[in-house]
């Protein structure tokens, strides 16, 4: 006789039409014989038959298109996640590049700046320099009042426009050749 | 069939109107497991979108030598099985058994709305634990078989069928506890009266 447990194994079976014949005999007289397995196996069949009855459930309007909209989101999310850590890379790749040149610029700067010399000098050696840009800007001073009083009045007022005149035509080239850029559009 | 696999295809290449089509294909599949599993509409719709978002993203694990459907059937029951895993402790009113609902005195029009068949679903299968209602929902709603099912919950056949033989009895003596019960507070009912 077979058990109780190995009949309710059965009955699984015999739901989803799975039994052999044998085993449905079995399942049979069992049932036959066991009120205990009859009632359940009438529950079963009855819970079977609730689920195999109940319809899919439809998912709500414009789900598809929510669906969608999200991968659209996190597709664009993944790209700017990409672009962010491409461009670190590349950052990172600048740096490394340029470190041992700037590291050896550095050096030879932090040399330069202890040098006991330029220490002990340094100041003078500054005193210097504006002593020699006094002497230019006193120099051109010179040039300008020495061509003034030289030249006319009118040849230096034509000069300068001149000098202006051919400022602004430099300047309106340059500018309307930056502004006249277009780049070129198929349309096709 | 042959049109699915261009879709599969074309979505891999980054087609995403390729993707829509498998999702309108497969929406109510995904949308009725996710429901049955969970047993809200809100959640459903939550669930289904991430399971379909999952799939969208491992898309190259996919092997064609298998059923789209039942791979993707298998990772929204993976992501829905996680989700009652993560609410397990704090425990809602859908997961209490029909009979402890039906012998509430407290609101008898809300028992009344819950004996409708929908609803007596949803609470039998709320009895179950979430992978015993994986299998169940796959086998009666999507007509999963044996083997599908065995893929889709990364287990064996003789597992599978054993899942479902705990799961029937569980439902089955379930329903029965219940039955005797009613039958019980009626024929006290019954003595009290007469």
């Amino acid at each position: 006789m077979t058990s109780c447990q190995d009949v309710g194994r059965l009955m699984s079976l015999a739901l989803d039409q799975s039994l052999t014949q044998s085993e449905a005999r079995c399942l049979e007289e069992h049932l036959r014989q066991c009120p205990t397995c009859q009632e359940e196996w009438e529950s079963m069949q009855r819970v079977s038959r609730l689920f195999a009855d109940a319809p899919l459930m439809e998912p709500p309007p414009g789900f598809a298109d929510r669906v969608m909209r999200r991968v659209a989101q996190r597709q664009a999310r993944r790209q700017r996640l990409l672009a962010g850590a491409a461009l670190l890379v590349v950052c990172l790749s600048l740096v490394a590049l340029a470190l041992p040149e700037t590291i050896r610029w550095l050096a030879l700067l932090w040399q330069v700046i202890t040098e006991p010399y330029l220490l002990s000098h340094g100041a003078k050696m500054v005193a210097q320099l504006l002593d020699l840009a006094e002497a230019l800007g006193r120099a051109c001073w010179l040039v300008t009042t020495a061509l003034s009083s030289s030249l006319n009045q009118p040849v230096l007022l034509g000069y300068s426009f001149l000098v202006l005149v051919l400022t602004a035509l430099w300047i309106r080239l340059v500018a309307g050749r930056r502004g006249g850029y277009r780049p070129v559009v198929n349309n096709v | 069939m042959e049109e699915e696999t261009v879709w599969i295809q074309q979505a891999l290449a980054g087609d995403q109107e390729a993707f829509a089509c498998l999702v309108k294909a497969y929406q109510t599949a995904v949308y009725n497991l996710a429901y049955r599993m969970l047993g809200n509409a809100a959640e459903a719709e939550d669930a289904a979108q991430e399971a379909f978002l999952k799939a969208y993203t491992r898309l190259n694990t996919y092997n064609s030598e298998r059923k789209f459907s039942s791979w993707l059937l298998a990772i929204a029951s993976h992501h829905c099985i996680d989700r009652l895993r993560q609410r397990r402790f704090a425990l809602s009113l859908d997961e209490l058994p029909p009979w402890r609902w039906l012998s509430s005195s407290r609101r008898p029009e809300e028992v009344v709305i819950r004996s409708e068949e929908r609803d007596e679903v949803r609470q039998l299968l709320a009895q179950l634990p979430p992978h015993y209602r994986a299998a169940v929902i796959l086998r009666y709603w999507h007509d999963l078989s044996y083997q599908e099912i065995a893929e889709a919950t990364e287990t064996t056949e003789s597992a599978v069928k054993s899942t479902l033989y705990r799961a029937r009895r569980m439902l089955a003596q379930g329903t029965l506890a219940h039955q005797n019960k009613q039958a019980v507070s009626l024929s006290q009912r019954a003595v009290a009266e007469g």
